[in-house]
């Protein structure tokens, strides 16, 4: 039989140490000190050198300028570019159906020559004023770039720590949630008051 | 060798059904058509980058999702469902947000109080003091608040505490009627029955690595185990159900899906627990010349009456909250949670999960118009204010949508696949109306901007199908008595979510869980009997 052990008051290392030591209690299972550690268990694309499989070298370059611009590097954070974006987009679209890569393709021939013409500030200015309403053929094409733009980047490192500085994604020992006054409601009594979880004493510390 | 009883699927019913039998002394054999996947395999802490198409092209967790189990399923409607397919040891307990609502005593009696559906072979009194042991055995978190629509039991454990946005909702929508309390969840919030307490980190949905919240593997395979009458067989695909001369079941019929080699296992009784769409789907296939429309089907009732939740999701963004610092939200997801309200019509059956779905992408990313440095900015200030509202709703029972089963398109085992015939009805249109207007109306007092409102139309399941072998005291229009007791074939009992007679706007774990622990002590007092 094992020692008893308040697991509410331990942290993720104690945890483990316990884990590995055996004394944690019959079908308690950390099978493995990684199965709760804040390691990596996907495919690490991103950190392996990526050559593009379905752009080629000039396509690529129109994506990375057209990405940089819908979501460029500013005071606050890096942009598309140094997020890697055209290489994300790039094994997406390798790894979608025949449809999809001719969309994209022709997406971008009509875009390059598009650029032959007109600035790209000008035509972004001009396919996002119809953006809601699209009305022709790159008005579309923007849509989907502007959207792999997003996933992209705020998938990436550079969007999620950088950018956003998320936060979460941790190992916590305890959820305090809102602690702001201004937040909290007035109008508890409204709908009578709960008896609480933390009230019921009665709750055993092992299932039937 | 033939065995006590044999349970396939281990899910929520057929955990719990392999536990209690074998804690009852009968020798089981459990069958998984999935693998077992230890939890050091989950990702539950990976970020998108690590993972091969970050999440997106349908990217799933390895091996949830195997092609050759999941791929077979068609959809005949022109509306939007789907249901989850998962295939693995746990079923959908090792990927879920743990809600566990229990049915109000009104949500047994639609026929008596509305004139709608049927009533229950059961209620709400004869399944409390399961609902009780169902809460206790796996450890939920949350309040009695006293509610007629949410009936409470004696055992909660602490619940789990408000965000900012929420206690911001409690506020905005309480002057309109509308309840905001502590969800209740399978999840631990304290140290119980040697599982450590929930990290907060978010990833419920990719499996829980410590196992704080419930799964089958984690909290009732273990105790099975322990007992020394369990045999699982995991990657083995139920095929068929097998009648002796008598009309008794006496076997399954499986296929190992390493080999493809396939055989019998016998076994003295049959629980099917392979959710809605898959037990029917292997009564159906399991046709003999004693029972030619399939297995159990003398009421032409298995398949029919296809139901489940309707939904959609909200994403409001609040002005309170914009350019706040960066705080770490994540939680256990679903912390609050809005209950039915709108008890007196039909069309008020429906309720709100509250921010049940991960922090780290900003939605609004994909909803604003713009680019450039603003819309980046935008995107980064708008972060903190986040609120997502899940509306549940009441789909209502109806035996036109069912499945069937296409025998020229058989799977890789052979097996005819399933076929999803549905349509929602007026009732559930009504439902969706109201559902949308008080969406709108909780909406209206919230300061903030909404970036994707409710749809126009009704779209669902939500995985939380059932309905496809429903119970009822009537053979000629149910398959199944009130303890999940085939009325055709004595010795098979059907645990899972197609056993439901109608269902609510709650989600349908513990009922399902409820039912498939009342029909275990059924069991063991009809074993004891000498009667099965």
């Amino acid at each position: 039989m094992t020692q008893p052990v308040d697991l509410s008051r331990i942290d993720r290392r104690k945890l483990l140490q316990l884990a590995a030591a055996g004394l944690l209690a019959g079908n308690f299972r950390i099978l493995d000190a990684q199965a709760c550690d804040n390691t990596h268990h996907g495919d690490a694309a991103e950190s392996k050198p990526y050559t593009a499989q379905f752009f080629t070298a000039e396509e690529i370059a129109v994506l990375d300028r057209v990405m940089e611009a819908i979501l460029p590097a500013d005071d606050h954070s890096p942009g598309a570019h140094a997020a890697q974006v055209p290489l994300f987009a790039d094994l997406i679209v390798a790894n979608s159906p025949a449809d999809v890569k001719a969309d994209w393709r022709s997406g971008l021939q009509l875009l390059a020559a598009e650029l032959k013409t007109s600035s790209l500030d000008d035509w972004l200015a001009r396919t996002a004023e119809n953006e809601r309403n699209p009305r022709t053929v790159l008005d579309l094409f923007f849509a989907k770039l502007k959207q792999m733009t997003v996933e992209g980047y705020y998938t990436s490192r550079i969007g999620i720590h950088q950018d956003l500085r998320y936060q979460g994604n941790t190992y916590q020992t305890e959820f305090k949630g809102c602690t702001h006054a201004e937040h909290q409601t007035q109008a508890r009594g409204v709908l009578g008051v709960a008896r609480g979880g933390g009230s019921a004493a009665a709750m055993p510390d092992q299932a039937s | 060798m033939i065995y006590d009883a044999c349970v396939i699927g281990s899910g929520a019913a057929g955990g719990v059904m392999a536990k209690e039998l074998c804690e009852g002394g009968a020798k089981v054999m459990l069958i998984e058509a999935g693998e077992s996947v230890p939890p050091s395999r989950f990702r539950t802490h990976c970020w998108p980058y690590e993972m091969r198409f970050r999440g997106f092209r349908g990217e799933k967790q390895e091996p949830f999702y195997p092609p050759d189990l999941t791929n077979t399923i068609r959809y005949e409607t022109q509306d939007s469902i789907s249901v989850d397919r998962i295939r693995v040891l746990g079923g959908r307990t090792v990927h879920w947000n743990a809600v566990v609502l229990r049915y109000s005593r009104a949500d047994f009696r639609e026929r008596s109080l509305n004139g709608i559906e049927e009533d229950w072979p059961v209620s709400y009194d004869e399944l409390a003091p399961y609902y009780d042991r169902v809460e206790k055995m796996i450890g939920v978190c949350g309040n009695d608040d006293g509610l007629e629509v949410l009936p409470a039991g004696p055992w909660y454990l602490p619940p789990i505490a408000l965000r900012c946005s929420e206690e911001i909702l409690k506020q905005a929508v309480a002057p309109l009627g509308i309840p905001v309390i502590a969800v209740r969840k399978a999840l631990l919030t304290r140290a119980y029955d040697n599982r450590p307490p929930c990290h907060y980190c978010g990833h419920c949905m990719d499996g829980c690595d410590v196992s704080a919240i419930f799964s089958t593997p984690s909290s009732m395979l273990p105790k099975a185990v322990k007992t020394g009458n369990l045999t699982l067989r995991s990657n083995a695909v139920a095929r068929e159900i097998l009648v002796d001369t008598d009309g008794r079941a006496r076997g399954v019929s499986i296929v190992d899906r390493s080999t493809r080699k396939e055989e019998e296992v016998r076994a003295r009784l049959i629980v099917v627990c392979c959710a809605t769409v898959e037990t029917a789907r292997l009564l159906l296939n399991s046709k003999s010349t004693r029972y030619p429309m399939g297995l159990a089907n003398s009421s032409d009732a298995v398949g029919r009456y296809l139901h489940g939740h309707l939904g959609d999701t909200v994403y409001i963004y609040l002005k309170d909250l914009e350019g706040k610092a960066p705080d770490n939200q994540d939680g256990a997801l679903d912390h609050a949670f809005i209950p039915r309200y709108k008890t007196k019509t039909p069309a008020g059956a429906f309720d709100f999960q509250v921010n049940y779905a991960g922090y780290m992408f900003p939605y609004q990313a994909k909803f604003l118009p713009g680019y450039g440095a603003e819309f980046k900015k935008r995107v980064r200030q708008m972060e903190p204010g986040f609120l997502m509202m899940g509306g549940f709703g009441k789909v209502a029972a109806r035996p036109e949508n069912r499945i069937i089963v296409d025998s020229n398109r058989p799977d890789t085992y052979g097996s005819p696949t399933p076929v999803v015939q549905f349509r929602f009805g007026e009732l559930d249109k009504a439902v969706w109306n109201e559902m949308r207007s008080t969406v709108a109306d909780m909406c209206g007092r919230l300061h903030g901007e909404v970036v994707k409102p409710m749809g126009e139309r009704p779209s669902g399941f939500a995985s939380h199908e059932v309905g496809t072998v429903r119970m009822g005291k009537d053979p000629k229009t149910s398959v199944l008595n009130s303890f999940c007791q085939a009325h055709d074939v004595k010795n098979l009992f059907v645990t899972d979510g197609s056993s439901f007679t109608t269902s609510s706007e709650k989600n349908p774990t513990l009922t399902i869980m409820a039912l498939s622990l009342r029909a275990a002590d059924y069991i063991k007092e009809q074993r004891r009997r000498g009667d099965l």
